[in-house]
């Protein structure tokens, strides 16, 4: 990471706003980095020194233009005309339709245990479980329960990854 | 000057203390040894009790083991998770029925693909001999397997003093939590009669797992590389005490052979895997818990108790890493591979 990338992050960092990797990126660049240290240190110098600055009152006539602007605003045309009886009806007929496969398909798609943190890489850690179990002094018992849950929450073991 | 009868006192026990930790440090890898070796060439029939932490909390299972001394085991899981698992153990093969199943699942035998430890355990691992116990009623040594470079997981064997045997095993994962506990409730020290025991029942299906269709070991880098079609990229930074102990050919979508690598410190293992595509578009996709960014180097990293993942992709190619070590260690291993 060079220091323009860096100088970029650095406020996203200080609000924690990074992921965990981009979050290290700039903290390995602040450790070789000297100038982007100093640049890290005026900004939070900048945010105290705003965090203790006096807040201004906004003026009264400030609200009473905006109500007068708003007023004057043009109105929408109103929905009255186009919803007629029969359109609410089948309009309510294609939402109960719509609602109805939707819980279909939420039912049917969502098993009864919570969603597996290692769904996508289960194959891959179920490799290393199998291969791990020929490891000298190995947790074979602790290998057999993670393959069977690893199979388990992958659906088929032929699933190619 | 003379040294004063005080002073030789004081000499002559840190020489008699250092010593006897040195014997008791040997001691404690002359048991591993034992156990490594025991393992397989002890007969007996025994109930178990394994208490494991998996991503959904503790589980408690119960099963029943065999072996024949002969580098064959059985497995059979009465509770928990596994209940109806059976795992059959061979030199050659191994099979696994899974709860519910009437197909034996083929995978691949000891032989096979276990990596040869040629003094890694010894080099990477202290064993400290910590006091003595007894499990099922067997007096044993209590064996604490520390690894030397630090961020890997450690285990504590229950080794029994006359045959060797583990027969309790506490394993800590890389965070130093207690992971799986794993003893003997019983255990008679006897061959078993049926041999049938060791085999699935003759005339019942068994089919070969996708491990073996799917990822094929292979002796070399050359023969790997032409498996693959082009040269395995291999990390630069690889943790301390890893050797590359193993080549495999992983058979994935559209027919495209992918190289998978075995890196090994004498008890634990670190996968590092190939996968197609570093575009975003194929792949792993857009799923739940993970973010790709097509076309950009990135990574990401998932853990359980067990074990931790971490993807990278550098913009052409992605790059998958699954084993128990510390985090920051695994990434700087996925960020060096060229």
């Amino acid at each position: 990471m060079d220091c323009d990338n860096a100088r970029e992050l650095l406020p996203l960092a200080e609000v924690e706003a990074l992921g965990w990797w981009k979050r290290q990126q700039v903290r390995r660049h602040l450790a070789d980095c000297p100038d982007c240290r100093r640049e890290l240190e005026v900004l939070r110098a900048t945010a105290a020194l705003l965090a203790k600055a006096p807040r201004a009152k906004a003026p009264v006539e400030i609200w009473r233009g905006i109500e007068g602007a708003l007023a004057q605003a043009p109105v929408r045309k109103s929905a009255r005309g186009f919803l007629t009886p029969r359109r609410i009806a089948g309009g309510l007929v294609g939402l109960g339709l719509a609602a109805a496969t939707v819980a279909v398909l939420v039912f049917q798609r969502s098993p009864a245990r919570e969603p597996h943190v290692f769904d996508h890489a289960a194959p891959f850690v179920r490799y290393h479980s199998i291969l791990s179990q020929n490891d000298p002094l190995s947790d074979q018992v602790g290998l057999d329960l993670r393959s069977v849950v690893l199979v388990t929450n992958e659906g088929t073991p032929s699933q190619k990854p | 000057m003379k040294p004063t009868r005080p002073q030789l006192s004081a000499c002559l026990i840190v020489a008699l203390a250092t010593s006897g930790a040195a014997t008791w440090a040997e001691s404690g890898i002359a048991f591993v040894r034992k156990a490594e070796s025991a393992e397989s060439s002890t007969a007996y029939v025994g109930t178990m009790r394994a208490v494991t932490l998996l991503e959904d909390g503790s589980h408690e299972s119960k099963l029943k083991v065999w072996a024949d001394g002969r580098g064959r085991f059985r497995r059979e899981y009465a509770s928990g998770p596994a209940k109806g698992l059976v795992v059959l153990l061979t030199p050659d093969t191994s099979w696994r029925q899974e709860p519910g199943s009437d197909d034996w699942l083929e995978l691949p035998g000891r032989k096979q693909d276990a990596p040869a430890d040629s003094g890694l355990l010894g080099r990477n691992y202290d064993a400290t001999n910590l006091r003595g116990e007894k499990v099922a009623g067997l007096a044993c040594r209590v064996i604490d397997l520390r690894a030397k470079h630090p961020g890997n997981p450690r285990k504590t064997l229950w080794v029994e003093i006359r045959t060797g045997l583990a027969l309790r095993t506490d394993q800590y994962n890389s965070d130093g939590k207690l992971i799986s506990k794993s003893y003997f409730e019983e255990l008679s020290l006897r061959r078993s009669e049926d041999a049938s025991l060791f085999h699935p029942p003759t005339g019942q299906q068994t089919r070969t797992t996708p491990l073996t269709e799917n990822l094929r070991p292979l002796d070399s880098a050359a023969q790997l590389a032409r498996a693959c079609g082009h040269r395995p990229d291999l990390p630069r930074d690889v943790p301390p005490g890893y050797e590359l102990a193993g080549y495999f050919a992983r058979q994935c979508r559209r027919n495209v052979t992918l190289p998978a690598l075995r890196y090994f410190d004498g008890l634990n293992t670190l996968l590092v895997f190939e996968q197609a595509g570093g575009n975003g578009r194929r792949g792993w996709g857009r799923g739940r818990g993970w973010q790709f960014h097509g076309g950009r180097q990135d990574c990401q990293f998932q853990e359980s108790p067990q074990q931790k993942v971490v993807r990278y992709t550098d913009g052409k190619q992605s790059y998958l890493i699954v084993g128990d070590h510390n985090r920051d260690a695994l990434v700087k291993m996925a960020e060096s591979i060229r």
